[in-house]
């Protein structure tokens, strides 16, 4: 986590050439991605262009039919989400995150909850609540994550509060990379502002993350680089501060070419 | 607490002054304190009304048959919630689990073999029956409310294939336990209240507890989180039928002899006290203190309908009104809370 | 894809497997039941009576019946077809169509599921075969079935003679368990023995005389009448009766549990509890009704029949054409009566017109 420092040889993540067809229907044709640590990479396509396939292979709940993925330096193969999760790799979803009946801190902390320092105890199954709780507090003040209590269910929280709890819990988890799946797409004008502001102390904290969004205004305000996919293919990977908004739509919609040739006009791709 | 970049924007949410440590079980306490409280008015508005009447309701007579009879229907609404709060909606095979660890139990007894035997077969008979309806709910896919419709038609006619009635020996260790009273109140009283406690306390602070009331609650966000549906869900069933077989195991030694349909008429009564206790249907959600409350009152029913010298057929008119209040503050309550 | 199919196939295996065995234990409690009767119906103008059983799982005293029938049909020199309702409407009407068919001269049957029985009379009187019905009546047929209304009061007597022997008629309390949903025979049975036991004893005061509902099972009934002891608190001598064994049991269990068996006695009905090694020491006694032995009634009426001069119709459960007498017994003449196997041989070998009330109540 203390690792900032990047270079273009050393990848959170690698993935090249990632392929996934369903039936006739090919979803994910080629698809590329290296993303380096620490930065905040967005992911940018028209609907259907694959990005969440992408990411579903990414986060183990699709299994792909071709190419490598390689983190942290060694190659992985995800079968499962619990796969991709002990990878490091934590998925966000925009509405599957929280147990709605459950508190913060064990929302925090579900699918994986400390067991009791007590032996006894321990071998009851039983888990560390005051651990548990003392270090989900810490954390979320370091990221600036106000809530009032960690012990009041997360019903009440609002959507903003939801979406930082959900993120919050990557960095919590020790994750290196966080994929966020429309992440502000729920919320208002505020609270979208202050997700942003999280996401920017995820890469403080040397967290890489994969940011899909429609929002280009938002992308290019957090994100470091962008990579853009059209058909299922991944055609352009460009860095923030050479490309404007409008720039990255004409990549999206094919008004400005792309770096890999593609067949522009294949009939084999059904949306 | 925090540098509250976030303000707390919905006044809905609740408060609690300057994050000081609460008690620890306070994931939706004060839900559950309301219910516990609104249970707990109900029922002492019950017994004063029926003590108005009758001043001699407050005897060691009274609480004798009301320990009796929420002795069994406890043990088994403690099964039901397990099933409930998991998220697997209902199990409505809970008689015939019942019937068929009993069963097993008095044959084992009937065979000559020790009381020692006799209790794990009825569990364990339990959890196999719990097993089949896990294993066909998970597997299969399908709607656990209409797999254990069916095999609780199926168990009860296979049944009736092997026994017309079962009886347990009458000298035998476990029939004598059935007579007896430890602490002034019924034996079997008090093997319900350690399954409320152990399994009160197993839901909140064992791992287990937790996954099982985050499968209930939010099944995808579970899974997202790693946890093995199929394994939860699995045994979710296969622990409520542990719970289910001691319930046979104590109602074969309080019940000199049982046809295979005598579970029936616990159905209504576990469903409508589960519900009544603030367990909800959709899942996620359950207090097993609460619960506890909630069959009390619900067998305090049946004796102040007694006292009040109503015409016996009241007390399901009440048990039956009460299990549709319960279900219609369900609904509202998941009305209100989706907002 | 392999992984979508195989699947796929695993869970159609499994509603498969759940499906045959529900299938199976289907069929397996109608049993073999169903094999036509071995003599083939010729009309060679021997009598022939066609005989349905119930076949209702959880009752062997309907197939007994069925051989009880036999052997007295044999007695007769006639001839017998027998076929199980198995507990369902479509096979009793079809087995109608089976008896009309082979041209039988008379039908006895119970059907336990009466909503068929208006279709079945139809086509019977069509072909203008008389009908015996067993405990459920049905316009135009003969009815037999046990005399409920004296079962209670001969039950009550009993009781309330030893409440008489025992106690002096001092009864702080009399329990009816009933079981409302059986209706008109709950009053029979529970109802006439509490009025019996009020015959015997009339200086026990109205008062004393409680209901509650025991729904005819030991369970609902134990779960129901701890309350009943709990609000007679200072009831000390206290008499127990009820729609059946069961529902009595339950009440003398409920008082054990509460400490209040001191002075309790019940008597039953139905005779379920009263015989086997763990009859409940408070159950006095309870009332037989010999269920397997009503073909006995059922052929007096077709002797007159097969003699040609039928005995007009009784077809109501007030006015029968043959009531079944019951039997009150106490614990210890229980004891003392063979069980129904037994009893089904003893009636078989004994002279025609004996009723098992004849061999076993005598005395």
């Amino acid at each position: 986590m203390s690792d900032t420092t990047s270079t273009a040889t050393d990848f959170a993540l690698s993935a090249s050439h990632i392929t996934r067809r369903y039936g006739a229907v090919v979803a994910l044709a080629d698809a590329s991605m290296q993303l380096r640590r620490g930065e905040v990479m967005g992911l940018v396509g028209d609907n259907g262009a694959g990005k969440s396939t992408f990411l579903k292979i990414l986060s183990g709940a699709v299994i792909p039919d071709g190419g490598d993925i390689v983190v942290g330096g060694s190659p992985v193969s995800f079968r499962r989400p619990s796969d991709a999760l002990e990878a490091g790799i934590e998925t966000v979803y925009q509405d599957l995150a929280l147990v709605d009946t459950m508190s913060a801190v064990q929302n925090v902390y579900l699918g994986r909850e400390e067991l009791s320092k007590n032996p006894f105890l321990r071998l009851l199954n039983v888990v560390n609540d005051g651990g548990m709780r003392k270090r989900s507090r810490e954390v979320l003040t370091e990221l600036g994550v106000g809530i009032q209590s960690v012990n009041v269910s997360v019903k009440g929280m609002s959507g903003g509060q939801r979406q930082c709890l959900a993120i919050a819990r990557a960095l919590l988890w020790g994750r290196q990379i966080v994929i966020l799946d429309e992440p502000t797409a729920a919320l208002g004008v505020r609270e979208s502002a202050q997700v942003l502001e999280l996401i920017g102390r995820l890469r403080d904290h040397g967290v890489s993350v994969i940011l899909v969004s429609h929002n280009m205004q938002q992308l290019v305000q957090v994100a470091d680089r962008v990579t853009v996919m059209r058909l299922g293919r991944t055609i352009a990977t460009r860095d923030v501060a050479d490309i404007t908004p409008e720039g990255i739509v004409g990549l999206i919609t094919g008004a400005i070419p792309a770096d890999v040739s593609t067949p522009e006009d294949s009939a084999t791709i059904v949306h | 607490m925090t540098t509250s970049l976030i303000t707390p924007a919905d006044p809905a949410a609740p408060r609690s002054p300057g994050g000081k440590t609460r008690r620890p079980d306070s994931r939706g306490l004060p839900v559950s304190a309301r219910d516990a409280l609104s249970i707990a008015g109900v029922w002492v508005a019950l017994i004063v009304a029926t003590t108005i009447v009758r001043p001699d309701f407050l005897s060691t007579q009274s609480l004798l048959a009301i320990t009796f009879t929420m002795s069994i229907t406890g043990i088994l609404a403690v099964s039901q919630a397990i099933i409930v709060i998991s998220g697997g909606l209902l199990d409505l095979s809970l008689p015939v689990s019942l019937i068929v660890s009993a069963w097993a139990t008095v044959t084992v007894l009937n065979n000559g073999l020790p009381t020692w035997v006799a209790i794990p077969v009825g569990i364990l008979t339990g959890m196999a029956w719990g097993a089949l309806n896990g294993i066909i709910v998970v597997f299969g896919k399908l709607n656990p409310i209409i797999v254990t419709l069916a095999t609780g038609f199926g168990g009860l006619a296979v049944m009736l294939i092997f026994f017309k009635s079962a009886q347990i020996p009458a000298q035998s260790d476990l029939r004598l336990y059935g007579l007896g009273r430890f602490l002034g109140l019924p034996n079997i009283f008090w093997p319900m209240v350690m399954v409320i406690v152990l399994g009160g306390l197993a839901f909140a602070y064992t791992r287990w507890g937790r996954r099982l009331i985050a499968v209930g609650g939010n099944a995808s966000a579970a899974k997202a989180r790693g946890i093995n549906l199929r394994r939860m869900r699995l045994g979710s069933f296969i622990g409520a039928g542990a719970v289910a077989g001691l319930a046979g195991v104590m109602f074969s030694a309080v019940t000199p002899s049982f046809t295979p349909a005598a579970g029936a008429s616990f159905q209504l009564i576990v469903i409508g006290a589960v519900i009544l206790a603030g367990i909800s249907l959709s899942g996620g959600k359950g207090n097993l203190l609460v619960l506890l409350l909630s069959i009390g009152f619900f067998a305090t029913i049946p004796t102040s309908i007694a006292f009040f010298g109503l015409a016996p057929a009241w007390a399901l008119v009440f048990q039956g009104a009460l299990l549709i209040i319960a279900v219609g503050i369900d609904g509202y309550r998941l009305k209100r809370t989706a907002r | 894809m392999t992984h979508f199919t195989r699947g796929r196939l695993a869970r159609l295996g499994l509603v498969g497997v759940a499906a045959a065995s529900l299938l199976l234990a289907g069929c397996s409690t109608v049993g073999s039941t169903s094999d036509a009767g071995s003599s083939d119906a010729a009309d060679d103008g021997t009598f022939t009576v066609g005989f349905a059983v119930g076949g209702q799982p959880d009752a062997d005293w309907q197939d007994l019946q069925g051989d009880v029938a036999k052997g007295l049909a044999d007695q007769r020199g006639w001839d017998f077809v027998e076929l199980s309702n198995d507990n369902s409407e479509a096979t009793a009407t079809k087995n109608a169509d089976i008896f009309i068919q082979k041209g039988v001269d008379m039908v006895m049957m119970f059907n336990g599921q009466p909503s068929a029985n208006p279709v079945i009379a139809k086509k019977y009187a069509d072909a203008g075969i008389p009908v015996v019905t067993f405990d459920i009546a049905q316009p135009g047929w003969y009815f037999v079935g046990v005399d409920n209304a004296a079962a209670g009061t001969d039950g009550g007597t009993a009781l309330g003679e030893l409440a008489k022997e025992k106690w002096d008629c001092k009864v702080d309390l009399v329990i009816e368990a009933e079981g409302t949903a059986a209706g008109q025979i709950n009053t029979w049975r529970t109802g006439n023995a509490a009025d019996a036991i009020g015959t015997v004893c009339p200086d026990i005061p109205e008062e004393n005389y409680v209901k509650y509902e025991a729904d005819g099972n030991l369970t609902t009934s134990l779960a129901n009448a701890p309350g009943v002891f709990a609000a007679h608190p200072d009831a000390k001598n206290i008499l127990v009766v009820g729609l059946n064994d069961q529902a009595v049991v339950g009440a003398l269990q409920a008082a054990t549990q509460l400490g209040r068996d001191g002075s309790i006695m019940g008597w039953g009905q139905d005779g379920g509890l009263i015989t086997g090694p763990n009859v409940d020491p408070n159950l006095v006694g309870s009332v037989m009704y010999f269920l397997e032995g009503y073909p006995a009634s059922a052929f007096e009426i077709a002797d007159e029949i097969a003699a040609g001069n039928p005995p007009a119709v009784k077809d109501t459960g007030d006015d029968a054409a043959a009531s079944v007498k019951p039997c009150a017994v106490t614990a210890a003449e229980a004891a003392a009566i063979p069980d129904i196997n037994e009893r089904v041989k003893e009636l078989a070998s004994a002279p025609k017109g004996t009723s098992e009330y004849d061999l076993y109540c005598k005395s």
